[in-house]
């Protein structure tokens, strides 16, 4: 059939209602019209680019072209006076939809710059076709539409099948009904949301995997996913001793999102995956150091725009091998190791995740490990619900909508970084990008307009500090390179020089108490970093034979703590900057710029072990924000110990009773304060001997001294 | 802390169902047992339901009968269930929430600091008369 008989020949010619709908109840999936019937003179289906238009139920299809052995059609649908429109891929005649529907009130004869864009971008993501064309396409469409709308359209399109009628733009979250997405959406309202994360990491079942402490490591990664799934992509590297538990935070963050769990990054591995296009996360297992200095590896950056797979195949008519070529699109990229240097170049496009070998951080964990049996048993007996909130967690992302991030503050950005180091340009951006992650998270939290049909949505001040004190920690290792192995390791080579003049491997590993492979790695790494170099001068000098290599500072360089200067920002600036913003990009707006963000800080008597208390930005605690709260439990711990114990015995004799004249609040107690109260209320008399021997079956015998030191303190004890 | 805080379940926030408590099968004149065994009661009464405090776990009805009569030195637990049962009947107790979750209410707390007020007096006076 001719081009010109499609477009309009009979357009004033309405199909027969028999006919037409014969086609009609063809379903989607058959579109082989090869059975028309043929007989009338008239062509009794338009044409479009020589093809015949395929009848939908309520809509129609129209053929784009071929293209890397697919057809790509694309297809409107009129259900309840929306019309909604979506590509199909056709590969051996079976269809496939590859993005979700996009809806309007008008059809495609009708300009939507925001639609078509949608549809261009959908479409040259997937096939790689050029944008332009696609663009002719829908223009042409929209022509032959306009011209044939009542041919093309159903006889009875307003009583078509009910059901996924009131479909939403956003048919992720379709399958869930109102009610709970309405609970789910205020999840993402809550302000404590970082909370409720931690929260939902913890409380897993002992066989899932579960996150306990690591707070920097798990909301920094969970942002990088959160980015993920609305389009930015990056690449996370867990770095850290083995087997301290990288994979298991790998795991368990990359759980709530749409991940898919490779063992290698191959060629044929990653063509071969067809489901590449319904993943945000590739998660690779393991990377072997060697692996970081592959060409797949590094290319998955977005600035490289993915990476293009060539594999042979055999081509079954020649019988000859050919090499084909597939472009894998950028996804983000979770990976963990245990090499202590990373290729430069791949460390300086990855965020650089360590993962917290503290002290601290192994007895919490042990502590869990201990109580898998009672976990275990609680959830036997269905006394808990280990993973609704995770569950939930994972459902609300779905909710999560693509934005514009606008950051209003960014101008003051660029006094943190300092210039004199050249890698601070990618590490800006990732700074850039953790703020933009944190908003879309807290999307429902923050002003969100509409800018020329654009979504967009202004970043916070909190996002800001989001970014710092909880990125900040793995931008500082990936702009330095520094693990926790490394941070430690540095000060103990300065004091090596400083005392003998130089270091050696063997003087480090001696110091360290690690083996003489750590203590050369380690050297070798600030060697290449330009913190210390081999003198042959110092070597001769001291007379040290042999080969080994004698290493003193570089005058240049010595370790700056990037996040000191991260922390001199004037916070109040920022929010004015950002009410401004607000105030002039957006007039009607009326969101409120909120004052306070919740900071994580490690209590030991909290399950998960850290709370998050609400700080008010005028709060002197915001610009200073370190690990103390770990340093604090230490430090009391230990000085009530040792100080307390001696003068306390003397007064273990005295008899001790509840103050009658000060008002207690009982609401806040904790459980050792009410376990003290409770035994004074009852009908023995109490020393502090006495009670310490009451209570130390329940309570360390330290904390119990100093609660009954502090109660004392403020009175409640006579 | 007036509410336990639980493991949120979307579908089961913790409301508080609107029915009126059993009457108890022995009722007792609460307000007239001692201010010091008043305390010692509701003094354990909040220890109990704030170890029930982590999200992993749910303090029910059988669970703070056997906590406290553990707590209390072995007391009978048929004993213990004639005032929890009260407890409830009287407000200080609200057992109604979604899944059998019992949690306290604020009248335990205010009835902490009114008897803290009232032992005050008491040995107050006592001391007055001594002195007299």
């Amino acid at each position: 059939m001719s081009e010109e008989r499609g477009k309009g020949d009979h357009s004033e010619t309405p199909l027969s209602n028999t006919l037409s709908s014969n086609d009609k109840y063809l379903p989607d999936a058959d579109l082989s019209m090869v059975a028309l019937p043929d007989k009338m003179d008239e062509p009794s289906v338009p044409h479009f680019r020589d093809k015949p238009v395929q009848h939908l139920v309520a809509g129609f299809c129209l053929i784009f072209r071929e293209y890397n052995e697919c057809e790509y059609w694309i297809c409107e649908e009129k259900k309840k006076g929306s019309y909604f429109v979506q590509w199909l891929e056709f590969r051996d005649s079976k269809p496939q939809k590859f993005h979700r529907m996009l809806s309007n009130r008008n059809g495609l004869d009708v300009e939507n710059r925001k639609r078509d864009q949608a549809l261009v971008r959908y479409l040259h993501n997937r096939a790689g076709i050029e944008k332009v064309e696609i663009s002719q396409f829908l223009e042409e469409v929209g022509i032959f539409i306009g011209e044939n709308r009542y041919d093309l359209s159903p006889e009875y399109d307003e009583t078509s099948e009910e059901g996924n009628n009131t479909l939403e733009v956003n048919d992720e979250s379709e399958e869930i009904p109102e009610e709970k997405k309405e609970e789910l959406i205020e999840i993402l309202k809550r302000p404590n949301l970082l909370s409720f994360i931690d929260e939902a990491l913890y409380e897993r079942s002992p066989d899932d995997g579960f996150i306990i402490g690591e707070v920097e490591s798990k909301h920094t990664l969970n942002f990088n996913c959160v980015g993920a799934r609305l389009g930015l992509s990056t690449i996370n590297t867990l770095k850290g001793a083995s087997s301290i538990g990288k994979t298991n935070t790998a795991n368990v963050v990359t759980g709530l999102h749409r991940t898919k769990k490779v063992g290698s990054l191959s060629d044929t591995a990653l063509k071969y995956a067809d489901d590449l296009h319904n993943i945000d996360i590739l998660y690779i297992q393991e990377t072997l150091e060697e692996e970081f200095k592959n060409k797949e590896t590094r290319l998955m950056s977005a600035d490289d725009g993915g990476f293009i797979a060539e594999t042979t195949i055999k081509n079954p008519k020649t019988g000859e091998f050919e090499v084909q070529q597939t472009t894998i699109p950028v996804k983000t990229l979770v990976t963990t190791t245990t090499a202590i240097e990373l290729d430069p170049e791949f460390a300086s496009r990855n965020f650089i995740i360590p993962v917290d070998d503290s002290e601290e951080q192994t007895k919490r964990i042990l502590e869990e490990n201990f109580k898998s049996t009672e976990k275990k048993l609680q959830e036997i007996k269905g006394e808990i619900d280990f993973n609704t909130k995770y569950v939930d967690l994972k459902d609300s992302y779905s909710l999560l909508k693509t934005y514009t991030v606008l950051i209003p503050y960014e101008s003051d950005l660029l006094e943190i970084f300092p210039t004199s180091n050249p890698r601070a340009r990618r590490d800006s951006k990732k700074l850039m990008q953790l703020i933009k992650e944190s908003a879309l998270l807290f999307q429902f939290q923050r002003c969100r307009a509409e800018l020329n049909d654009l979504p967009v949505l202004v970043a916070s001040w909190a996002d800001l500090a989001h970014a710092i004190i909880l990125g900040g920690p793995i931008l500082e290792a990936t702009l330095t390179g520094f693990d926790k192995r490394l941070i430690e390791a540095l000060p103990v080579i300065y004091e090596l020089i400083d005392e003998k003049g130089y270091v050696t491997t063997k003087s480090l590993h001696k110091k360290l108490k690690k083996s003489s492979k750590y203590a050369w790695q380690i050297l070798n790494f600030f060697e290449d970093n330009g913190y210390i170099y081999h003198d042959s001068d110092t070597k001769r000098l001291y007379g040290i034979k042999g080969k080994a290599k004698v290493y003193i500072k570089t005058g240049a360089r010595e370790y700056k703590n990037l996040l000191l200067a991260i922390r001199n920002i004037d916070w109040l600036d920022i929010k004015n900057k950002e009410e401004n913003f607000i105030k002039e990009q957006i007039p009607n707006s009326s969101h409120q710029v909120g004052e306070h963000i919740y900071l994580p800080h490690y209590d030991p008597t909290a399950p998960n072990k850290v709370v998050y208390k609400q700080t008010p930005i005028h709060s002197e605690e915001f610009g200073i924000y370190q690990n103390k709260a770990i340093e604090d439990v230490k430090t009391s711990d230990s000085n009530s110990e040792i100080l307390k114990n001696e003068s306390r015995n003397i007064e273990s004799d005295k008899l001790v009773k509840q103050s009658e004249n000060v008002e207690i609040d009982y609401r806040n107690l904790t459980a050792i304060e009410k376990a003290i109260l409770t035994e004074l209320a009852s009908f023995h008399k109490h020393t502090i001997g006495s009670l310490i021997d009451e209570l130390k079956s329940r309570f360390q015998t330290v904390e119990i001294r100093k609660t009954i030191n502090d109660m004392e303190g403020s009175g409640w004890l006579s | 802390m007036a509410v336990i805080k639980r493991q949120t379940k979307l579908s089961q926030l913790p409301k508080r169902c609107k029915h009126k408590p059993i009457k108890p099968t022995h009722l007792l004149k609460w307000d007239e047992h001692r201010p010091e065994f008043r305390k010692f009661i509701l003094l354990h009464l909040i220890q109990v339901v704030g170890a029930y405090r982590s999200p992993n776990s749910k303090l029910t009805y059988e669970k703070l009968i056997n906590e406290l009569s553990m707590n209390m030195g072995g007391i009978v637990k048929l004993q213990v269930q004639i005032y929890v049962e009260n407890l409830i009947y009287q407000g200080y107790l609200a057992e109604s929430y979604l899944g059998g979750v019992i949690t306290c209410t604020d009248k335990v707390y205010e009835e902490l600091r009114t008897i803290d007020k009232i032992i005050a007096d008491k040995n107050k006076e006592n001391c007055g008369e001594a002195v007299e």
